[in-house]
């Protein structure tokens, strides 16, 4: 008999952590200089650090990989969830509006002046964070009727709320600071950056926090996919983990937002792929979707600073120039499903 | 021993009452059968045992616990469910959801023991869907999924089992097979099984006891044969069937009866002749055609709903013309067609000059003897200053029976085709 057991977890958790260091490397080694292996390991390991080739490594490469790593994570982890909780695979942060809640309240917090920093944390996240919850709880709100959500009332929904987020952010900008307008748009598009080594290590903590939170109730996730009402036959407290797993999921996408903007379709198309390798048993899903999800963002990033360097693409373009059909691909290949 | 007691439960969708104040108990090691047509409170009766829905009023109780202060958890080790529809969103092996069925004794812990993969093991063998452990649920039959979600349900070891309609997409062989395995269950294990079920041949053959739900209501409990009789059935179910007693187990064996299959008593039928408009009678049309009465209808404009209807069923009826008045030549028609009836149904429908001849039609025939029912549910608008009402109490003076809703209509013609009336 086949069910999942520790050493087949532990096996993939290890391929997947290997990978993830694998695509870092190569990452690292593309740009506009590429830099050859033998320097990078010298170079990590500190044993250069002089040069220009150390300089771009260290503070601009490594950060902005680190950052797309924990971005994507977060994002590919943040969207199984929601599939879950929504019981639809068509379910992500981006599409559903949540990432365009959680921007909005991050402007919000800049415009009025309250990105500032307590006790060694920034509050911009937590802005974003509180953007995003309410948009999900919104969301969810209006998207159930007699206890089923129908897909199409989810995705108009999601639609309507990222058009009227967006179009809220470039108002407020408007009015502030009209010249910020074309920075806003990039970030709109989503957009990674190299932020500053504090910044990384405070985005961490939320996300992996979030995450480590969501990873300890999967198994609520396997029983939700059987239906809400099944689950709370079966165990499950429900209104308790919706609480956690709302909170927890807001709080990653909100701080996977507030340093890269809106990047759409990550939490739609790695928790798929990864569905299709691993299965849909959500103590493997989750971990494996943060280590793809971190996988995937730093491959589309590259392909976004290579492509016609020294310019650089947006990452949101890319993710979406991949997502986009796919999307469409699961729309009418799930219209079988009966719950479409 | 007294295993679960619901006091005075009652709940109620907004405005909308499903259950009143239910009380009865359920025993310990017992299997009964909650029976009732569509709408009388079956499912959320089980959902509220289940506690996915809270009583409104009363409670449910477990061992003389209130289930509102069990744990979720707990709650699901003591019962698992068995639910109507079992669709699956996303896909799982057979072997995966089984196993969630042990998530009440596992909790959050990673991953299953031995011990678990041996108990679903064995529920898959007992459910006959082991040879199907590693498929995708999703690509199985509505029947081999059913019986998977059994063994999901018997994985939780729970001391009740609560099934909704769970054999309804089986074939006749696991049906049967199944009930058998829930029955052993019952005997052997002592397993506790609340039951709903449209099959009443099933529910009154394999349960101890039944619960037959009649709007919210309970309208009797206790064995199948004092449950299960002609008339409750009729009363509830408003529809004839035979009863004997099954050959195996000498529990009440229900044969439908269709009207055109109708037992020596019911040979005999009644020739009705109905009087409507605006489109009143064509739901009394029909019904009272599948009932299998001889029927005819006058005087309908054409094209009228009453008219397509009466077409459609092929009903002989006096018609005239669209939004014209009753010709004599239609009454008199209408008259013959009174005449070779054995009894009239007068609908109360909007009355103006046009066809206010359809009541002193009526009219004529009670004074020629004939017996006239008024329906009197949602009685139409006066368009003729008061002449309509005047002839209705005429009507009533010279006898018309005025009866309240098609069901006690129906009732009243049963009575009259046994030659109780």
């Amino acid at each position: 008999m086949k069910s999942l057991t520790f050493e087949r977890w532990l096996k993939i958790f290890l391929v997947l952590f290997f990978l993830l260091i694998a695509t870092m490397i190569v990452s690292l080694s593309q740009g506009s200089i590429r830099i050859g292996l033998k320097e990078i390991i010298d170079i990590l390991f500190l044993r250069t650090t002089e040069g220009t080739e150390a300089v771009i490594l260290l503070k601009i490469r490594l950060p902005r990989i680190v950052n797309a790593a924990i971005v994507g994570g977060a994002l590919a982890t943040a969207g199984a969830v929601f599939q879950a909780l929504l019981r639809n695979p068509l379910a992500d942060p981006y599409i559903l509006g949540i990432s365009g809640g959680a921007a909005f309240g991050a402007i919000l917090a800049i415009v009025l002046g309250l990105d500032i920093i307590i006790g060694g944390f920034s509050l911009l996240p937590v802005f974003a964070f509180i953007g995003g919850a309410v948009s999900i709880y919104m969301i969810y709100a209006i998207a159930k009727s007699r206890g089923r959500i129908s897909v199409h009332s989810l995705l108009l929904i999601g639609v309507i709320f990222n058009a009227f987020f967006t179009a809220l952010i470039l108002f407020i900008t408007s009015i502030v600071d009209y010249h910020k307008i074309g920075d806003i748009v990039f970030w709109l598009m989503g957009n990674l950056s190299s932020p500053s080594f504090f910044t990384l290590l405070l985005i961490s903590i939320y996300v992996l926090t979030g995450s480590l939170i969501l990873f300890f109730r999967a198994k609520e996730f396997n029983l939700i996919c059987l239906g809400e009402e099944t689950a709370s036959q079966m165990g499950v407290d429900l209104e308790k983990t919706k609480k956690v797993t709302f909170f927890a999921a807001s709080l990653i996408t909100g701080a996977a937002v507030s340093v890269a903007g809106l990047i759409g379709f990550v939490g739609l198309i790695v928790p798929h792929a990864v569905r299709f390798i691993v299965g849909s048993d959500y103590r493997l899903l989750l971990p494996a979707s943060f280590f793809s999800g971190a996988i995937f963002l730093i491959l589309a990033d590259m392909v976004a600073r290579v492509l016609i360097a020294p310019t650089e693409i947006p990452v949101g373009v890319i993710t979406a120039l991949c997502g986009g059909p796919f999307f469409l691909w699961l729309l009418k290949r799930n219209e079988k499903n009966p719950f479409f | 021993m007294m295993f679960i007691e619901l006091s005075d439960v009652s709940f109620a969708y907004g405005e909308n009452v499903i259950l009143q104040e239910l009380s009865f108990k359920i025993h310990k090691g017992e299997f009964i059968s909650i029976i009732g047509p569509n709408g009388a409170g079956k499912t959320t009766l089980l959902k509220l045992l289940s506690r996915v829905l809270k009583p409104e009023q009363g409670e449910i109780r477990l061992n003389g616990v209130d289930t509102q202060k069990i744990k979720r958890k707990e709650l699901a080790r003591i019962i698992g469910v068995v639910p109507q529809d079992s669709f699956i969103h996303f896909p799982f092996s057979v072997l995966d959801v089984v196993l969630m069925g042990r998530y009440p004794h596992l909790g959050n812990m990673a991953f299953e023991r031995k011990e678990d993969l041996e108990i679903a093991k064995k529920v898959m063998i007992l459910t006959d869907v082991f040879y199907l452990k590693e498929r995708d649920i999703n690509d199985l039959s509505g029947g081999e999924r059913q019986r998977v979600i059994i063994a999901r349900a018997l994985a939780q070891e729970p001391e009740i089992l609560l099934l909704d309609e769970f054999a309804s997409s089986l074939d006749l062989n696991h049906r049967i097979e199944i009930y058998d395995l829930i029955k052993k269950l019952n005997m052997e294990r002592s397993l506790t099984i609340v039951n709903v079920s449209h099959d009443l041949n099933m529910a009154s053959e394999y349960a101890d006891r039944l619960l037959l739900l009649d709007r919210g209501t309970i309208h009797s409990i206790g064995k199948p044969k004092d449950v299960l009789t002609r008339d409750a059935i009729k009363d509830v179910f408003e529809c004839n069937v035979l009863l004997e007693d099954s050959p195996v187990t000498g529990s009440p064996y229900i044969i439908p009866l269709h009207s055109n299959v109708k037992s020596e008593k019911e040979k005999r039928t009644l020739r009705i002749h109905i009087i409507s408009g605006e489109g009143k009678g064509s739901v009394l049309l029909r019904r009272l055609f599948i009932r299998g009465f001889e029927i005819t209808a006058g005087v309908l404009n054409i094209g009228d709903s009453d008219h397509m209807v009466g077409e459609a069923l092929e009903i002989p009826m006096v018609l005239e013309r669209p939004f014209s008045m009753i010709s004599d030549k239609a009454f008199l028609e209408n008259l013959e067609k009174i005449k070779e009836a054995d009894l009239v149904i007068l609908e109360k429908f909007s009355i103006g000059k046009g066809n206010i001849r359809n009541l002193e039609a009526a009219l004529e025939g009670l004074k020629k003897g004939k017996e006239v029912l008024i329906l009197d549910n949602e009685p139409g608008s006066d368009f003729t200053g008061g002449e309509a009402e005047r002839l209705y109490d005429r009507i009533r003076e010279n006898g018309g029976i005025f009866v309240k809703d098609h069901k006690e209509l129906v009732k009243r013609l049963d009575r009259k085709i046994n030659g109780v009336i």
